[in-house]
């Protein structure tokens, strides 16, 4: 599996080797020698396919910056679980299920409202605590099951979401 | 060490003869292969799309670190098998490398009859578990299978090594304490459900993995139940209900994203430690193999000559070069490692036999891995050799194979016949790997030696009854044991068989054994001990 970093808006796949000397770049189906070589002045000498240029590379987080030949690019490396989860959206995540027995201490929300990501959806109360339940992604209110005051078991289906109809990402 | 002087004459006639010849075989080989791995019916391939899953092949590249070599096994199982119709057994596997560690991977082919278990499916999954056990592999299953393939379930449901043995080996794996995760990218059903259930991670696909031990249609006829194929053992429910499977995903890619993390997780053990080195091409150039390799199975050739093109620098130490001959004995580097190697320059005599046991013994007190070259035609026969001992100085060989601790890799490099077979590390004596070069051969006896042993028989008989045969008659009998014997002793045959771990291009001999020797030191080096040798 390919390392994935986004330049600008694009995505770039890239995989990294280990090679008797440096490493290998893979890169849409081609192999190439490459390597960073640091010198003690903090800058460095990029190795690419035995053409050698002086570049300064500084990684913050997730977050790759680098000066070379007279351009500045900012790359942002993305872990391959996050960016697939983000790409699936798990439809799962749209039904609301009750984690524990207990009842609807209040509402936040009606079918139809827009919700943002980590909005509060709704309060329950089970076993003298409260919680706290919040909405997994942007979306609509499909629907509500239950009301305030109504007491209900575990895994119950509390609420569905459903896609903003603009976002277009349902299948 | 000093590097082995090759005595080869490469411009001469017989050299370029040998070389077109072998390189036509390994041509012919890489195509097969190509097919066995590549080549589905487009229906097959449509019908996968449909389902939205990826080929096998794609889904082994996502697993896989970029970059880095994938040892196949038997990628040529079951291709003289049911007509030819299911390449490779309907399943890949081999040893790769996922996130920095080696693993097992054993792979379901489901463009090929849904990925059902043939007798070779189950055959080459037990041995692939069986090399997980022998070199403490973790494994990575991506479980896609229709399940056991109906007609043919009396020859794998039941007996010791049938399908039983899978998941007795998955068990056993988790009590060594090596870790297995199992990605459920289809329908794991009946058997196929304790895969998954057996491994201590699971993955599994949500709307294209399912696990249950009966599908809904048998549900539906057992217990009247109407039930969805979600809701019996999908994604959602396995996760979040049964507790059956651990991580949902959205793809194919997101699970095997996950479990490439699962596997990161995994600790990583120290190896055995043995001699190693910095790695060294050969001095004589691998493609020189083509030359060496003789065209008639019956033709005589220097194993040095081979030895010099798979080790470090073709440097060997030769361990009593002036004795017992026919044995070639010593000690080289493989890309570091060392090895000692035992390879056949002709028949096994007494005193071949005693240096090679010897030989195996000295390796097991220093703790070196064997390399076994084959090209034996047995031990000696004949009154005299019998009086000299011969069957007991075979025991004693046959004794220091059986009963040795470093790991033994075996390459069938030409002729494999009779009794040698077993002196020199055949199947039966656990190498932890085996290969076969394509025009390899191996039987009990040569095809011509067994169809006249046959016809001798059959003569004498007749004879005892006052009958004579005549030429034709002798013929009849004789020509369909040589075919029957010709098709059952090529190593298309054995390959098939899954009698070794795969058939190996000679140049690509070295590479595979560096990988498969680096794999077996995943287990400690026990200390040496063997029955009674006959003295």
């Amino acid at each position: 599996m390919n390392h994935a970093f986004k330049l600008g808006e694009a995505e770039y796949n890239l995989g990294l080797s280990r090679a008797a000397e440096g490493y290998r770049l893979h890169v849409g189906g081609r192999s190439l020698a490459v390597n960073l070589h640091r010198n003690d002045d903090g800058s460095a000498v990029l190795t690419l396919d035995g053409r050698s240029e002086p570049a300064v590379v500084a990684v913050r987080g997730d977050e790759v910056f680098v000066h070379l030949d007279g351009d500045s690019y900012a790359l942002r490396y993305e872990h391959p679980l996050q960016r697939l989860a983000a790409q699936a959206h798990g439809s799962a995540e749209d039904q609301v299920r009750a984690p524990m027995p207990g009842s609807i201490v209040a509402l936040h929300v009606e079918a139809g409202s827009s919700v943002a990501r980590g909005d509060t959806l709704l309060v329950m109360e089970s076993m003298k605590m409260e919680t706290t339940l919040t909405a997994a992604r942007d979306g609509v209110v499909e629907s509500v099951h239950f009301a305030v005051g109504q007491s209900f078991d575990r895994d119950a289906l509390l609420l569905e979401l459903m896609a903003r109809p603009e976002q277009g990402d349902a299948p | 060490m000093k590097r082995i002087e090759s005595r080869l004459n490469c411009a001469s006639a017989e050299f370029q003869a040998n070389s077109a010849h072998n390189r036509a075989l390994a041509e012919a080989f890489r195509a097969m292969q190509h097919r066995a791995r590549h080549q589905r019916p487009e229906r097959d391939m449509e019908r996968l799309r449909a389902q939205n899953k990826l080929f096998v092949r794609d889904r082994l590249k996502l697993l896989l670190d970029p970059g880095t070599p994938f040892l196949e096994f038997s990628s040529l199982a079951a291709n003289e098998a049911y007509d030819g119709d299911v390449p490779g057994a309907a399943l890949v596997t081999g040893i790769g490398i996922v996130a920095g560690r080696e693993v097992v991977v054993n792979a379901g082919d489901a463009s090929v009859k849904g990925g059902a278990w043939y007798p070779l499916t189950v055959k080459k999954i037990v041995r692939a578990l069986d090399i997980a056990i022998e070199n403490r592999l973790p494994v990575v299953h991506l479980c896609d299978s229709a399940g056991g393939f109906l007609p043919l379930q009396a020859d794998l449901f039941a007996d010791r090594y049938y399908a039983g043995r899978i998941f007795r080996n998955q068990s056993v794996l988790s009590k060594m304490g090596v870790q297995q995760v199992s990605i459920v990218l289809g329908h794991c059903t009946a058997g196929g459900a304790y895969v998954p259930g057996l491994s201590d991670y699971s993955v599994i696909v949500r709307g294209t993995g399912a696990i249950f031990l009966a599908g809904p249609p048998l549900v539906k006829a057992a217990t009247g139940e109407d039930v969805t194929v979600d809701e019996l053992g999908g994604a959602d429910m396995h996760t979040s209900v049964s507790g059956t499977a651990d991580y949902p995903a959205s793809s194919e890619e997101e699970a095997i994203a996950i479990a490439r993390d699962i596997v990161a997780q995994f600790n990583r053990r120290e190896k055995a430690r043995v001699e190693w080195q910095a790695p060294e091409a050969p001095y004589y150039d691998p493609q020189e193999l083509y030359g060496v390799l003789p065209r008639d199975i019956k033709a005589q050739f220097d194993m040095h000559e081979v030895i010099a093109r798979l080790v470090d620098g073709s440097r060997f130490h030769e361990y009593q070069p002036n004795y017992g001959k026919t044995l070639v004995c010593g000690y080289a580097h493989l890309w570091g490692y060392k090895i000692g190697i035992l390879a056949n320059n002709g028949v096994l005599f007494n005193d071949s036999s005693l240096k090679g046991a010897h030989f195996i013994e000295l390796c097991n007190q220093n703790r070196t891995p064997i390399l076994f070259l084959q090209n034996i035609t047995g031990f000696m026969v004949g009154r005299e050799y019998e009086r000299r001992g011969i069957t007991k100085d075979g025991a004693k060989m046959i004794m220091a194979v059986s009963c040795s601790e470093v790991p033994k890799f075996t390459v069938m490099c030409h002729g494999s016949f009779g009794a040698g077979n077993y002196g020199m590390s055949g199947r039966a004596f656990d190498s932890r790997f085996l290969f076969s070069w394509p025009q390899s051969q191996i039987s009990v006896m040569g095809a011509e030696q067994a169809a006249n042993t046959l016809a001798e028989v059959k003569i004498r008989q007749l004879a005892r009854h006052g009958k004579q045969l005549t030429a034709a008659e002798i013929a009849a009998i004789r020509d369909p044991v040589v075919a029957e014997f010709r098709r059952k002793s090529s190593a298309y045959w054995s390959t098939s068989e899954i009698w070794d771990d795969g058939m190996l291009d000679p140049v690509d001999t070295r590479n595979a054994l560096g990988i498969a020797i680096s794999a077996a030191l995943n287990t400690p080096i026990a200390e040496p001990r063997y029955g009674v040798f006959r003295m």
